[in-house]
């Protein structure tokens, strides 16, 4: 995928705009799951999940995306959070995932595996680029 | 451990988080919990850098990695694929733009086509620009609507509004790339071009403040501006409008491409600012404007507050916007709607009220002057009106542009042992206008006692000498020649005791000139046995420009010698044995009565005499110089012009009062937003203050003398260019007087100027006026001591041949006919008195002279005179310079006679 990626700076201007929006759309998508991922290993304060998730090649996100999207997560119950006193600076927000986050985690990795295995029979009878 | 924080570091993250809140509503998160978590990544952040303290700029520093964007579709692609580096690692690769974040993650700017940029840069730089040319060049809109430059600062300030769109469309082209300028100034916004940024917000800001002014200024004008549009000029009307929608959309432009965090306050502030300070310059200039109009009002009004309301505008008007309404300036289209025109009459009443000054006798508003036709102002130091209202009128109105005085000869002959002088003023005036044919009017203050009795004008370079005739026969051919054929006529008529007004019209434009001559008769003063004083005309009012440089060329001739003439005379040979003085001399001085000149008369010529134009042959008028004994008031009623022209004046006259008998009882009646009745010692503590209505301690200082038989009213004023009150009270006391015991009124003015009251009271044997020949304080020591001293005068009547005399005497001397125009010219004032109408006009015609009853014209050809039942002066009857003796007269006469007759055939020749 990396090397795809790479690549689009060799095509087509026009070409690179469709490549451009395919992204963000695919972004868009994995980002809750990256976070329901990351609170699935283990419970993590915000500025050490969102340190993790920036980290994340490809991802593209940033802190200022992150927040928005924790709250709204929030909200809709399937994250919950609870502060804690740290010695070295504010209380911590810490993020934990509720069952209902666990079970739309665990959905959304099935329908993902089922998506890129028929993307991936689809790749194989077309042949690497 | 936790990093402090400056206060102004905890204000700056607070307000941009505020800034925030709307953008997280908008996400559907819970936007108090977001900002709370930003709060603490902030902090978190501050304690990671090992920060010792977290200021303002490590904030904005922070807080650029974390402000969210709304949502994640708003990754500019354009965006992602201008900062995806070419070369780098993988990771690098699928990284979008982070640096800076806030940049990378904004909103797509609003889309603008082509067609709309060019749309912007003609309505909102092109356009503005080229009407706020237009109308500094040529004040079109100043004379038709208003004047909507009134100041530099004004031109100023609406220069801002097509260099701020310029400046907000250039940065988008640079900085968006040839390809696409919706690329926002986002470039623009980063380091180092915030600061430009900055600047860019203010200058929108002023942009729009100052469109929406004029905007709002130029709505009821727009139906007529839309109409005109297919005359281009509708555009013009249309500009500010057009600049204000064009200002609002790049202002709405610069929002919506508007980095988040903390440079969304401060652009916005620098929006209000630029905003606000244009306000505040308009406003402020605009405010001593309508403050001057508001209290106008109310001054002109019959209340108590006017008076108050006065006193405002001597201290605070806006001069400029006072002296713009005496010229029928519009103020504004609003204004107009409102209030109405502005009356021009009263305008010019409260200009003198407040200033204490003719209102055209200061230069013309400063800002018609600077601009328009500048070619010729570079000759013309006056400026004026480029419409001429008073155009026929019998009042010298304001002064009209492109006018002035070309040139003044001066040539004066005079008698001192008979006591007449005679002056040639030959004038010659200059139109620079390129267009307008012009009307130069003036007022003139003749001699104490003169008249006008000869009139020429030049015509194809022929002199051409005027009709002598009824005061409204007169005029009515001038109109009819000057206004409706527009041809070449001239026309003096009388304008109170002592003045005339003269007119001649069209003085073609393009530097064209019209040459006249006016002949005065005047006799001299004696303040002496031995003494006779020659004084001179001068302009008293005047519609046209004199040049500073313009010197007045002035000869006299006399047949005795000037005691001790002041400094500035040359001696010069004379004629026959004359004596002869010359001077060149600037308006101002010619003004001042300090050049009158003394000269010598033998005290043993006490009878002198000249043929008269009786039409009895044994007639010739008689002078005899005599004594007349003193003869002291009763009461002293000194009535004290308050205006401001006066405070340097009043020493002179304290000192004057003072050589006063201490048995003369005075009071002052100091006229100064209403009477104040005061002790002479408290004169020299006057002080003058704008321009006063005379006529209330007129009126208080008559009431005053006439309650003693004998008593004397003496009123000293400065310029009365406006009868602010009705004087008709004061012309009934006045005109009542039948005993010579009641009050009478002596009139002296400080200097030269307009003087209404006098004006009206004219022809009244109760008013007479003082003659200037020195300073203040010497003229009033002379009238004071001639209440206590014989004084000299010329007396001066008409004898027949009768049973005793059939000649005149002939140890008495002889001297020109002069002094049968002065005789003439009393006998017609009796007769005017008398309302013996016909008679006075008959009399003036036949010695040819201007008084009351008669006037002088003259037209271009002798078929206008027909048609107008005149007849112009025969050339041999006229008075010249010199005057020749008898026999050189006849040859003259014979010559002037040949060539009168020339002339007429050729004139009458088809």
């Amino acid at each position: 995928m990396v090397a795809r990626v790479a690549d689009s700076n060799e095509i087509e201007p026009r070409m690179g705009d469709f490549f451009d929006n395919w992204t963000v759309q695919v972004r868009k998508g994995l980002i809750e799951l990256c976070v329901l991922n990351a609170l699935a290993e283990r419970e993590r304060y915000g500025y050490e999940l969102v340190k993790t998730l920036v980290d994340i090649p490809g991802l593209g996100i940033t802190e200022g995306t992150l927040y928005p999207l924790l709250s709204r997560l929030r909200l809709q119950g399937l994250v919950s959070t609870r502060l804690e006193e740290s010695t070295e600076g504010p209380a911590r927000k810490y993020y934990n995932l509720t069952d209902e986050g666990r079970a739309l985690r665990s959905q959304m990795l099935v329908y993902l595996d089922e998506l890129n295995r028929g993307a991936g029979i689809l790749r194989k009878r077309g042949g690497n680029a | 451990m936790t990093t402090p924080w400056t206060p102004t570091a905890r204000r700056e993250l607070e307000s941009i988080l505020d800034d925030l809140r709307p953008t997280l509503t908008e996400t559907g998160a819970d936007p108090d919990e977001v900002l709370d978590d930003l709060r603490r990544h902030v902090s978190e952040e501050a304690s990671a850098a090992r920060l010792t303290v977290v200021t303002e700029a490590d904030v904005r520093r922070l807080v650029e990695r974390v402000a969210p964007t709304p949502r994640l579709e708003d990754f500019g692609r354009r965006q992602h694929r201008n900062t995806l580096p070419s070369s780098a690692s993988p990771r690098t690769h699928l990284e979008p733009p982070t640096t800076p974040a806030s940049t990378s993650t904004s909103p797509k700017p609003p889309s603008t086509g082509k067609a709309a940029t060019i749309a912007l840069w003609i309505f909102g730089v092109f356009l503005p620009a080229v009407t706020l040319m237009y109308e500094a060049v040529t004040g079109s809109c100043a004379a038709e609507l208003f004047d909507p430059l009134p100041t530099t600062w004004h031109a100023f300030l609406v220069a801002t509004v097509p260099i701020g769109n310029a400046l907000v469309l250039w940065i988008r082209r640079t900085h968006g790339g040839a390809g696409n300028q919706d690329t926002v100034i986002e470039s623009a916004y980063q380091s180092p071009m915030r600061r430009s940024a900055t600047w860019l917000w203010a200058a929108n800001g002023t942009a729009v403040a100052v469109s929406s002014f004029y905007a709002l200024a130029f709505v009821p004008a727009m139906p007529m501006a839309l109409i005109a549009v297919v005359f281009v000029l509708g555009l013009f009307a249309l500009a500010p409008m057009a600049a204000w929608f064009s200002s609002m959309t790049l202002r709405r432009w610069l929002s919506k491409s508007m980095i988040r965090g903390a440079e969304t306050r401060r652009l916005r502030y620098a929006w209000w600012a630029g905003f606000a300070l244009a306000g505040l310059g308009l406003v402020g200039m605009a405010l001593p404007t309508v403050q001057t109009r508001h209290y106008s009002r109310v001054a002109a009004g019959e209340t108590v507050a006017s008076t108050a309301a006065l006193r405002w505008l001597r201290t605070h008007g806006n001069r400029e916007q006072l002296l713009r309404d005496c010229y029928g300036y519009r103020p504004g289209i609003w204004y107009q709607l409102v209030a109405g025109n502005t009356d021009i009459d009263a305008a010019r009443r409260l200009f003198f009220q407040v200033t204490g000054q003719p209102f055209n006798a200061v230069p013309a508003p400063k800002a018609i002057q600077s601009r328009r036709l500048t070619g010729f102002l570079a000759n013309f130091d006056v400026g004026g009106v480029e419409w001429d209202a008073g155009l026929g009128g019998d009042t010298v109105a304001g002064l009209v542009r492109g006018l002035s005085l070309a040139s003044s000869r001066m040539d004066v002959v005079c008698d001192p042992d008979a006591a007449w002088s005679y002056t040639e003023w030959t004038l010659e005036f200059r139109n620079d206008h390129p267009q307008q044919r012009r009307e130069a009017r003036a007022q003139i203050q003749l001699p104490h006692g003169g008249v006008v009795s000869r009139l020429t004008l030049w015509v194809d370079g022929e002199e051409r000498e005027a009709a002598f005739a009824g005061r409204s026969d007169t005029r009515d051919a001038y109109r009819k020649v000057a206004v409706v054929e527009r041809r070449d006529p001239v026309l003096v008529t009388t304008s109170g005791p002592d003045r005339v007004l003269l007119q001649c019209f069209p003085i073609p434009p393009g530097s064209g000139t019209m040459k006249v001559r006016l002949g005065i008769t005047a006799p001299m003063a004696l303040i002496a046995a031995d003494r006779a004083v020659l004084s001179w005309p001068v302009f008293s009012e005047r519609n046209f420009g004199i040049r500073q440089t313009l010197r007045h060329a002035t000869w006299v001739e006399s047949s005795r010698q000037p005691v001790q003439p002041r400094e500035g005379w040359s001696p010069s040979p004379g004629g026959e044995g004359r004596t002869a003085l010359r001077g060149e001399w600037s308006e101002s001085q010619m003004a001042d009565a300090l050049h009158a000149v003394v000269f010598s008369r033998s005290s043993s010529v006490a009878d002198s005499w000249s043929p008269s134009r009786s039409e009895s042959r044994d007639a010739w008028v008689h002078a005899r110089v005599q004594s007349a004994p003193p003869r002291s008031p009763s009461r002293l009623a000194l009535v004290l012009d308050g205006s401001g022209s006066m405070t340097e004046h009043f020493p002179a006259i304290a000192e004057a009062v003072a050589s006063l008998p201490k048995s003369l009882p005075i009071t002052v009646f100091a006229a100064k937003d209403g009477v104040q009745r005061l002790a002479p010692e408290a004169i020299p503590l006057l002080k003058g203050e704008g321009g006063q209505d005379d006529v209330p301690a007129l009126l208080a200082a008559w009431e005053w003398a006439a309650e003693v038989p004998g008593s004397q009213v003496v009123w000293i004023h400065g310029p009365y260019p406006t009868v602010i009150g009705s004087i008709e009270q004061l012309r009934q006391r006045l005109d009542w007087r039948t005993d010579s015991a009641d009050p009478a009124l002596l009139d002296l003015a400080v200097q030269p100027g307009p003087n209404r009251i006098v004006e009206a009271l004219d022809g009244l044997d109760s008013v007479s006026v003082v003659p200037r020949l020195g300073t203040l304080a010497e003229d009033l020591m002379r009238l004071f001591a001639s209440w206590q001293e014989p004084t000299y005068h010329s007396q001066i009547s008409l004898e027949h041949a009768s049973a005793t005399t059939t000649v005149p005497d002939p140890r008495w001397h002889r001297t020109a006919g002069h002094l049968a125009r002065l005789w003439a010219q009393s006998e017609i004032r009796r007769l005017w008195r008398d309302r013996r109408r016909n008679e006075a006009t008959a009399l003036a015609n036949r010695y040819q002279l201007v008084t009351p009853a008669s006037g002088a014209v003259v037209l271009e050809t002798q078929a206008q005179f027909t048609q107008a039942g005149l007849h112009p002066a025969d050339p041999t009857t006229v008075p010249v310079v010199p005057e020749p003796g008898l026999p050189r007269l006849l040859a003259i006469g014979l010559l002037a006679l040949l060539l009168f007759r020339r002339r007429v055939r050729l004139v009458r020749r088809p």
